[in-house]
C-alpha cells in the first residue's frame, strides 16, 4: 500500500471514529426520547387502551383543564414579567453594595427543586407558616387566618418566584448592552422619561422580554410538582392529567393530552427561539448609566425600599423557612428532630433509603450525561450545519417535551419490552440523564466555545497527536465546564420529581419522592428535613458553579 | 441664537476626580473648541451644560438665565456623540424626526423639516435605510441631522469625528463648520485634536486637569502658547527646559542637558526656565553656517505638504525641523549616524511661563 492510500485509510477511520462519538448521544436520544414518545402517541391513541382523541378533546373535563393550564401558565407570565421589571431596571441601572452576591444567587432558584420550594412556600406563606403565626400573634387567633401558599395563589406565587430570576437577568443583561448615550440622545431631544421607555428603552429589550415571557410561559404550562402539591387535587394541568390517567390504564387520554401539550411546548420552543435570535450580544456596554441610591429623590428610595423588602419576602423567605420547617411541626406546633431522625431510618416511610436512592441515581444520571454532553457539545460546534442542527435540537428536545410525557413514553415503550416494569430504576437514570442532558452539554459547550483555538493550533505544531492533544490540552482547558455542566445534572437530577413519581415504585423513591409523599400525609417534619437536605446540596453545587465559573472566567484554571 | 455663560462651574466627584472651576463666555453664533488630552474634563465639561451632570457649584446662563434647574430635554440643545447614538432599531427618517415626534409635529411639517435636512447634509437616498446599513461618515451626518431637527439653540460636538478615516475627518470638518455658518448656531466642540481644533474653530479653550489654561483665537494660541503644557501640548513647537547660566543685553544662555542656548529674555542665573521654537524658525544644515549651532543626530526625515518635517535628537531631547529644500532634505536622510547642525535665532524663542503643576489625576 502506497503511503498516501494509508494516510487516507487512518483519516477515514479518524473520522469513522468521531462520527461514531458524535452520533453515539443522538443515538440513544433517539432511542430514549423520540421513539418512547413517537411510540406512545401513535400507540396511545391508536389502541388506547381508554378514551379516543376525540373524546378526550371534546370532554368538558379536558377543556376546564386545557384552560386552566394556559390561564395559570399567562397569569404566572404576566405577574412574573410585572414584577422582575422593576427588578432587571435595578440590578442594571442602581448601584448598591452586594450587587455581585445578589447577581450571583439568582442562580438558586434555577437548580432549587420545585417541590423543595414547595415545602418552602408552605412553611413562610402557608396555614401555620412563619407569616401566619405572626398574623395570628398580631389578630390574637388560636387557628391559622393567614394562607397564600395553596390553590391557585400558591400556584402562582410559587411560578412567580420560579421565574423572576430568569426574567431578570435577562432582561437586566439586555439593558446593560443599551449605550447610556442612546438615552441620553433621548432626553436631549425632548422625550420624557415615559416616552424613553416607550421608544428607546422597550424596543431595545423587546426581544429579552418577550424569551423571557416564553419561557416562563413553557416552565409554567410544564410545571408538574408544584401545581400537584400546592393544588392539593383541585387544580389540575395537562400535565397533572397525563399522569393522573396513566394511572388509571386511560392511555389514550394520555396519549391525546400530551400530544396537545407536545404542539404547544414546540410552538413556544420556536417562539422562544425566534426570539432570542433577537437579543442583542454585544456585551455589556463600555459605561452603564447607573445611579447611586443616595442620588434618588426621596420617594424613589422609599418605594425601591419597599419593592425590595416584598421581593426578598418572596425569594429569601421560602428558601428560609426550609431551615424552620425542619425542626418545627406546624401540626403539633413543637420543635424536633424527628425529621432527622426519620432520615436515618430503614423500611417503610424511613428516609435513609430514599437518601441512598437519590445519590445513586442522581450520580449515575450524572455520569451519563456528562459522557453524553461531551460529544453533544462538540457536535453543537461542528463544522457541518447539519450536525450542528440536529445535535442543537436534540440538546434542547428534553426541555421542550415536559417529563412526564418523557417518563410515560419509557415506562410504555422501553420498560415493557426490557421487563423493567417491576425493576424500574434504570429508567429512573435513563428519565434523569435527559433532564441534566441540556445543562451539561451547554456548560461544556460554552467551555469549549471559550478555548483560544490558536492554543489548540500551537499543541498541533509542536507535534501532539489528536490523542494528546485532547487529553493534554482540551480536557485540562475543558475541565471547568465539565465540572459546571456535573453539578448542574446532579442539581438537576437529585431534584427531579416528575418523571422519578411516574416511574418509580416504592423502593425506589427518591428524597424529592419522598417529600411529595410526606407532604400528603401531613408529615411535615419528615418533608421539611429531606427539603432541608436537598437544599443544602442544591446550595453546595450553587457555590461550586460560582467558584468554577467566576475562576475560569478569571482564565486561571 | 443664545449666548452662553460658564460661571466657576465646578463637580468633584466621589473618586476624587474634580472639574472646574471653569469660567468660559461664548458668543451668540460662535464655534468654541474645547481642545485638551483626554482626561482634561471636556466631555464632563460638555455633559455638565447638557444637563446630564448636575455641577456641585456655579452658574450656566443662556442669554443670561440660568439653565441648571432646566433638564437636559428642556433645554432646546443638539447634540452629537463619537458614538453616533443613533437609535439602532429605527430608520434614518424615524432617527432625524424623533424629536420632532415627542414634540408632537403634524406629520406633514415632520416630512418637510426631515427632507429640508437630509438634502442640506446630502443624506436623502438614506432616509429609508436603517441605521445599521450606513457607514460611519453617513452616521454621523444623520446624528448632526437629528441633532439639528428641532432647531437647537446650542450644538454640543462631544468628538464627533474622531472614529473616522482622515480624509473623512477633513471633508465633515468643513461641512460642520458650512451648516454652522449657514444656521449661525452657537456651538461648543470637543476634540483632543488640535488640528482639528485649528482647522474648525473661531476660538478655543484648552482644559487641563479640569481647568481652562488659555483661551484665544488659533493664531493667538499658537504664536503665543500661555505656558509649557500649552507649548508642549500642542506640539508644533520645540520646548527646552533648562538652567540658566548666564545673562547679557536681554539675553540669556540656558543650559539644556549638554548643550546651551542663547535666548530672547531676561532671567537670573541658576533659574529653571522653558522656552519653546517653532519648528520654521529651526535652521538645519550639513556643514557649521554662521551664528549659534550646534550639533545633533538625524532621528526622521517625513515629507509632508511642500516641505520635510525633520526630527533631530540632541540628547534625550527631540528637536523638530522643517526644511523646504529637498536636496537637503535627501542629504539629511542619508546622513546616518554622522551629526548634523542646526541652531536658531535668540529672538525666535520664547520664553514660557511654567505650566502649575498636576494637581488631579482625571
Amino acid at each position: 500500500m502506497s503511503m498516501l492510500t494509508e494516510v487516507g485509510v487512518e483519516v477515514r477511520r479518524r473520522s469513522v471514529l468521531s462520527a461514531v462519538v458524535i452520533a453515539s448521544p443522538i443515538l440513544l436520544l433517539l432511542i430514549f426520547v423520540v421513539y418512547p414518545v413517537t411510540y406512545v402517541l401513535i400507540a396511545g391513541l391508536l389502541y388506547g387502551p381508554g378514551s379516543t382523541f376525540a373524546e378526550t378533546v371534546l370532554s368538558p373535563v379536558t377543556q376546564r383543564i386545557v384552560a386552566f393550564t394556559l390561564q395559570q401558565a399567562l397569569l404566572s407570565t404576566v405577574i412574573t414579567v410585572a414584577v422582575s421589571l422593576p427588578a432587571a431596571a435595578l440590578l442594571a441601572r442602581l448601584e448598591f453594595s452586594g450587587k455581585g452576591v445578589v447577581r450571583a444567587a439568582m442562580i438558586v432558584p434555577f437548580v432549587l427543586p420545585p417541590i423543595v420550594v414547595v415545602v418552602g412556600f408552605l412553611r413562610m406563606f402557608g396555614p401555620y407558616g412563619v407569616i401566619d403565626t405572626v398574623a395570628m400573634a398580631m389578630s390574637g387567633s388560636a387557628i391559622s387566618v393567614f394562607d397564600l401558599s395553596t390553590g391557585l395563589t400558591g400556584i402562582i406565587l410559587a411560578h412567580v418566584f420560579y421565574n423572576i430570576p430568569l426574567v431578570t437577568l435577562m432582561v437586566s443583561s439586555s439593558l446593560e448592552t443599551l449605550p447610556p448615550e442612546v438615552e441620553e440622545m433621548a432626553e436631549l431631544l425632548g422625550a420624557t422619561t415615559l416616552q424613553k421607555w416607550r421608544y428607546v428603552i422597550l424596543p431595545h429589550i423587546r426581544s429579552a422580554l418577550g424569551a423571557s415571557a416564553v419561557l416562563t410561559f413553557l416552565f409554567c404550562f410544564m410545571s408538574f410538582p408544584i401545581v400537584l402539591a400546592l393544588g392539593q387535587g383541585r387544580y389540575s394541568t395537562i400535565e397533572v392529567q397525563i399522569w393522573s390517567a396513566f394511572r388509571y390504564f386511560d392511555y389514550g387520554q394520555a396519549s391525546a393530552l400530551a400530544l396537545l401539550q407536545l404542539g404547544v411546548t414546540l410552538v413556544l420552543a420556536v417562539a422562544y427561539v425566534y426570539l432570542s435570535g433577537g437579543v442583542a450580544n454585544g456585551g455589556r456596554s463600555a459605561r452603564i448609566k447607573t445611579v447611586s441610591f443616595r442620588e434618588l429623590p426621596r420617594s424613589a428610595r422609599l418605594l425601591v425600599t419597599v419593592y425590595a423588602i416584598l421581593l426578598l419576602i418572596l425569594m429569601v423567605g421560602p428558601i428560609a423557612s426550609i431551615v424552620l420547617g425542619a425542626i418545627y411541626d406546624p401540626v403539633t406546633r413543637e420543635f424536633s428532630t424527628e425529621g432527622f431522625a426519620n432520615l436515618l431510618r430503614t423500611g417503610v416511610g424511613g428516609g435513609l433509603t430514599a437518601l441512598i436512592n437519590s445519590v445513586v441515581y442522581a450520580g449515575l444520571a450524572t455520569l451519563s450525561a456528562l459522557v453524553l454532553g461531551l460529544p453533544l457539545a462538540y457536535a453543537q460546534l461542528s463544522e457541518r450545519a447539519g450536525v450542528r442542527g440536529v445535535a442543537t435540537a436534540m440538546t434542547l428536545l428534553p426541555l421542550g417535551v415536559s417529563s412526564i410525557t418523557i417518563a410515560y413514553g419509557l415506562m410504555r415503550a422501553i420498560a415493557v419490552p426490557l421487563r423493567l416494569s417491576i425493576t424500574p430504576w434504570p429508567l429512573i437514570v435513563i428519565a434523569q440523564t435527559i433532564i441534566g442532558l441540556p445543562f451539561s452539554a451547554r456548560a461544556i459547550e460554552v467551555a469549549r466555545r471559550n478555548i483560544d483555538p490558536e492554543l489548540l493550533e500551537q499543541a498541533d505544531i509542536l507535534g501532539a497527536t489528536r490523542l494528546q492533544r485532547l487529553f493534554f490540552v482540551e480536557l485540562p482547558l475543558l475541565a471547568p465546564g465539565i465540572l459546571v455542566g456535573g453539578v448542574f445534572a446532579f442539581a438537576m437530577a437529585i431534584g427531579e420529581m416528575s418523571a422519578t413519581l411516574f416511574i418509580a415504585l416504592p423502593q425506589n423513591y427518591t428524597l424529592a419522592v419522598a417529600i411529595y409523599q410526606y407532604l400528603s400525609v401531613r408529615k411535615f417534619l419528615e418533608a421539611g428535613a429531606a427539603a432541608l437536605v436537598l437544599v443544602v446540596v442544591c446550595l453546595v453545587a450553587f457555590l461550586v458553579m460560582e467558584r468554577v465559573s467566576g475562576e475560569s472566567a478569571g482564565g486561571t484554571i | 441664537m443664545v449666548r452662553v455663560d460658564i460661571l466657576a462651574l465646578r463637580r468633584v466627584f466621589a473618586d476624587g476626580t474634580s472639574i472646574g472651576p471653569i469660567d468660559l463666555s461664548i458668543a451668540d453664533g460662535e464655534f468654541v473648541t474645547l481642545l485638551g488630552p483626554s482626561g482634561a474634563g471636556k466631555t464632563t465639561t460638555l455633559r455638565m451644560i447638557a444637563g446630564f451632570i448636575t455641577p456641585d457649584s456655579g452658574d450656566l446662563l443662556f442669554d443670561g438665565q440660568s439653565v441648571l434647574s432646566i433638564p437636559p430635554r428642556e433645554r432646546n440643545i443638539g447634540m452629537v456623540f463619537q458614538s453616533t447614538a443613533l437609535f439602532p432599531h429605527m430608520t434614518v427618517f424615524q432617527n432625524i424626526s424623533f424629536s420632532l415626534d415627542m414634540a408632537g409635529w403634524q406629520h406633514k411639517d415632520v416630512v418637510a423639516r426631515v427632507e429640508e435636512l437630509a438634502s442640506m447634509l446630502r443624506i436623502k437616498r438614506l432616509l429609508r435605510r436603517r441605521v445599521d446599513q450606513i457607514s460611519g461618515g453617513e452616521a454621523q451626518r444623520v446624528a448632526l441631522a437629528r441633532a439639528l431637527a428641532r432647531d437647537p439653540k446650542l450644538l454640543l460636538l462631544d468628538e464627533p469625528l474622531s472614529a473616522l478615516d482622515p480624509e473623512l475627518r477633513e471633508r465633515l470638518q468643513v461641512e460642520i463648520r458650512r451648516i454652522q455658518r449657514r444656521l449661525n448656531v452657537t456651538t461648543i466642540y470637543v476634540t483632543h485634536s488640535q488640528e482639528e481644533a485649528f482647522a474648525i474653530s473661531d476660538r478655543i479653550a484648552i482644559l487641563r486637569d479640569g481647568i481652562i489654561v488659555q483661551v484665544g483665537d488659533p493664531e493667538d494660541i499658537y504664536e503665543h502658547p500661555a505656558d509649557e503644557f500649552v507649548a508642549r501640548f500642542l506640539g508644533g513647537g520645540n520646548v527646552f527646559r533648562g538652567t540658566v547660566v548666564g545673562s547679557s543685553d536681554g539675553t540669556i544662555r540656558v543650559s539644556v542637558g549638554s548643550a546651551v542656548f542663547s535666548v530672547a529674555g531676561e532671567a537670573e542665573e541658576g533659574e529653571v526656565v522653558a522656552f519653546s521654537v517653532k519648528p520654521e524658525d529651526v535652521v538645519v544644515s550639513l556643514e557649521k553656517q554662521d551664528g549659534e549651532m550646534l550639533q545633533a543626530r538625524v532621528r526622521s526625515v517625513v515629507p509632508q505638504l511642500g516641505s520635510y518635517r525633520v526630527t533631530l535628537q540632541l540628547d534625550a531631547q527631540q528637536v523638530v525641523a522643517i526644511v523646504r529644500d529637498s536636496s537637503l532634505a535627501r542629504s539629511l536622510r542619508s546622513s546616518g549616524d554622522n551629526p548634523v547642525w542646526f541652531g536658531f535665532a535668540p529672538s525666535d524663542a520664547v520664553v514660557i511661563p511654567p505650566s502649575r503643576p498636576h494637581t488631579s489625576t482625571c
